[in-house]
């Protein structure tokens, strides 16, 4: 056949995309886009093209670069060199003894500060916000707690500069609160003299993430509201990732000295690179005794729960996972040997309870050395994982993917589609649908099921004139090819290179196909899978066309 | 936009019949697109432990059932007799960045007294 790109109309891989759209490449004039909504920033991550878990983040600092106060203790102007080449940084001239502050910061649970700063006159810098403090060194780069207890301070020198700083300081309180600093000498001592101080950051979180300018309301970064997730977890080709709504009942993610229970155990937070490719690992070490580390959740007696967690050992041994409803225990198992020193293991637990209970256990217990963990979540009503949800001191949901085209292209009397898909669950798992207007009385579905089947139904003018499973073509996490043709008076149905269904039947669509869901529901989305791409021909491709595209 | 509102009803049932109310196709399914998250009756006072993990005191609950609701197709109004205003966020967000500030947003409008809205200065005594 001609090259299948020349050939369809519409064309979808994932690659394109914006806040609330994914591009197609054909057509070209956009005509094809997909509208893409989820409404959820802080919820959603992915793995992104470097092979970390890429999150959204927010800076919720109002004027995150005004440093002007009027303060007759201070002198503070701007028009200094920064340290991203502006001229944007300001000039702090302590005249007395006293704090200049940024006002009114909203502090919800783990959250860090952050600036930039360059010594002056003076070289150092003290902090304090909701009654934790730090001390930064502008000269050598050093940072110290100095007061309340803070989670981390820390410090680091910018790229390609030899003398600006980042200065940060990680604090689990909720609490509208102001942000107080003083300049200081190498003394600690409050005497008159400059520093320099550029570009404010508020963001939940254990580290200080991307710099985001802001004004008069808060500035999102990395995964916005509705912004597809092209997936990179299978490689340099990105997927673009589709799942339903997910609940992580944990309140802390990653900062593991909040959970209920730290038994004969030391936590060092920020202790190393983490999944998500920052310093915010948490290292757990044995004290001797029997260590443990656990978080206490509502079970409810029915529901399935998943719990997942990332972790890294260092040179613990007797991991001991277990899971208890208060009624039975799911799981007591060392888990030493499913994990790596090297690698971070995202492990994965799933359970139906069998009682209903305020306080169900998930620990680990009973080691001795070190591991290192991050990224703890449990969904409920989960059979299988999704994608992280970080939360950083309450629950957090990640709404559903709805990604579709409403496009009179596909109102065609004959017609190909093609989808290249990995099913992440197969448990009546929709992976596509092209719908007309008006319910569910004409469309097509292609639909996982549990058994490794693929049910292709093909509904026309409320009646469904094909309705047939094709057995053990699927599993989870495993790409498949599919490609379904149909004529006024035919259809037929590829997998993987192989013509599964050949059925003559009358295919009047009407009102005719013009609606395609990449997540397969024109509703809430409850399906889950990666989509690699979606060809549609305005035509029935012949047999040896269709098995050429679907195979492997 | 969505927007972010928080329920209490009697029980898991009434919950359970609000939801079922809300538009759904002939197969039972919903034809809604709100998110809605039950998260039952909540910790009022958490347990308490000894230092070896077991339980001192057991964790009582709320007598009332939560429910968390990410409208997408405007409130239902008939909700609002239900509607309660916790604390922003309360719990549990849809990890929205608008949602939960259109939550503030509105919250503060009602309560403007709170102390939420109003946060107290800082206190010059206790800093170093």
């Amino acid at each position: 056949m001609a090259n299948a790109l020349e050939s369809a109309s519409l064309v979808m891989i994932p690659s394109g995309y914006e806040d609330g759209t994914l591009g197609s490449l054909k057509p070209t004039d956009g005509s094809g886009d997909f509208t893409f909504s989820r409404g959820s920033d802080i919820s959603a991550t992915r793995v992104n093209a470097d092979g970390y878990i890429e999150k959204g983040y927010e800076n919720t600092i109002i004027g995150s670069n005004d440093f002007a106060r009027d303060n007759s203790s201070y002198l503070i102007t701007n028009g200094e060199a920064g340290y991203d080449g502006t001229n944007d940084a300001w000039l702090v001239n302590k005249l007395a003894a006293a704090y200049f502050s940024k006002d009114a910061l909203v502090l919800t649970g783990v959250m860090t500060i952050s600036f930039y700063a360059k010594a002056g006159s003076l070289d150092r810098i003290f902090v304090f916000i909701g009654g934790q403090a730090a001390r930064f060194d502008l000269t050598n780069g050093t940072a110290a707690k100095a007061g309340g207890t803070p989670i981390a301070q820390t410090i680091e020198l910018v790229s390609g500069t030899t003398d600006w700083y980042r200065c940060s300081i990680t604090i689990n309180k909720s609490v509208t609160t102001n942000l107080l600093l003083k300049p200081q000498n190498s003394s600690n001592q409050d005497v008159v003299g400059t520093i320099y101080i550029q570009d404010a950051m508020l963001n939940q979180g254990l580290v200080a993430y991307p710099y985001k300018e802001t004004t008069t309301a808060p500035v999102a970064g990395g995964i916005l509201e509705d912004m597809p997730r092209l997936d990179y977890s299978n490689g340099s080709c990105p997927a673009l990732l589709l799942e339903p709504q997910r609940t992580n009942l944990i309140e802390y993610s990653e900062y593991f000295d909040a959970w209920n229970v730290k038994n004969n155990i030391t936590l060092t937070s920020n202790f190393s690179e983490s999944p998500e490719g920052l310093n915010n690992s948490t290292k757990i070490t044995s004290t001797g005794g029997v260590s443990t580390i656990r978080i206490d959740l509502p079970v409810t007696i029915g529901d399935s729960y998943t719990f997942s967690f990332y972790i890294k050992n260092i040179d613990a041994t007797n991991i001991k996972l277990e899971i208890y409803d208060r009624a039975n225990f799911f799981i007591e198992q060392n888990i030493e040997n499913n994990i790596s020193t090297s690698v971070w293991t995202r492990y994965t637990y799933t359970f139906t309870s069998t009682n209903t209970a305020s306080n169900a256990t998930f620990e680990i217990k009973g080691f001795t050395g070190s591991f290192e963990i991050w990224g703890a979540q449990v969904e409920q009503d989960a059979t299988y994982e999704t994608s992280y949800i970080p939360t950083y001191g309450t629950s957090q949901t990640r709404a559903g993917d709805n990604c579709f085209t409403n496009n009179s292209l596909l109102k065609q009397t004959s017609a190909t589609y093609f989808l290249e898909t990995t099913p992440i669950e197969i448990l009546s798992n929709n992976l596509i649908e092209v719908r007309g207007n008006g319910g569910t009385s004409n469309r097509v579905v292609f639909q996982a099921n549990a058994n490794g089947s693929i049910r292709v139904l093909v509904r026309a003018q409320g009646s469904s004139i094909l309705d047939q499973n094709v057995g053990s073509v699927v599993s989870r996490n495993t790409k498949v090819k599919l490609a379904l043709k149909y004529t006024p008076s035919n259809i037929s149905f590829f997998v993987d290179g192989v013509k599964k269904i050949d059925t003559d039947v009358s295919v009047d669509f009407s009102p005719e196909l013009n609606g395609l869901d990449l997540e397969g529901s024109e509703t809430a989305n409850d399906d889950a899978l990666k989509q690699h791409q979606f060809l549609f021909f305005p035509e029935a491709l012949s047999d040896a066309d269709c098995i050429t595209l679907t195979t492997i | 936009m969505k927007v972010t509102r928080k329920y209490e009803f009697a029980d898991e049932a009434a919950a359970d019949a609000a939801i079922a109310a809300l538009p759904h196709d002939e197969e039972g399914n919903p034809t809604h697109n709100n998110g809605i998250v039950k998260l039952g009756y909540l910790v009022v006072t958490p347990a308490t432990y000894d230092e070896d993990g077991e339980e001192l005191t057991a964790a009582v609950l709320s007598d009332v059932y939560a429910v968390d609701v990410d409208w997408s197709d405007g409130i239902d109004e008939s909700w609002d007799d239900d509607l309660v205003w916790p604390t922003p966020m309360g719990i549990h967000s849809f990890g929205s960045s608008s949602a939960r500030e259109e939550y503030a947003t509105t919250y503060c409008e009602l309560f403007p007294d709170s102390l939420y809205c109003n946060p107290p200065e800082p206190e010059e005594l206790e800093l170093p």
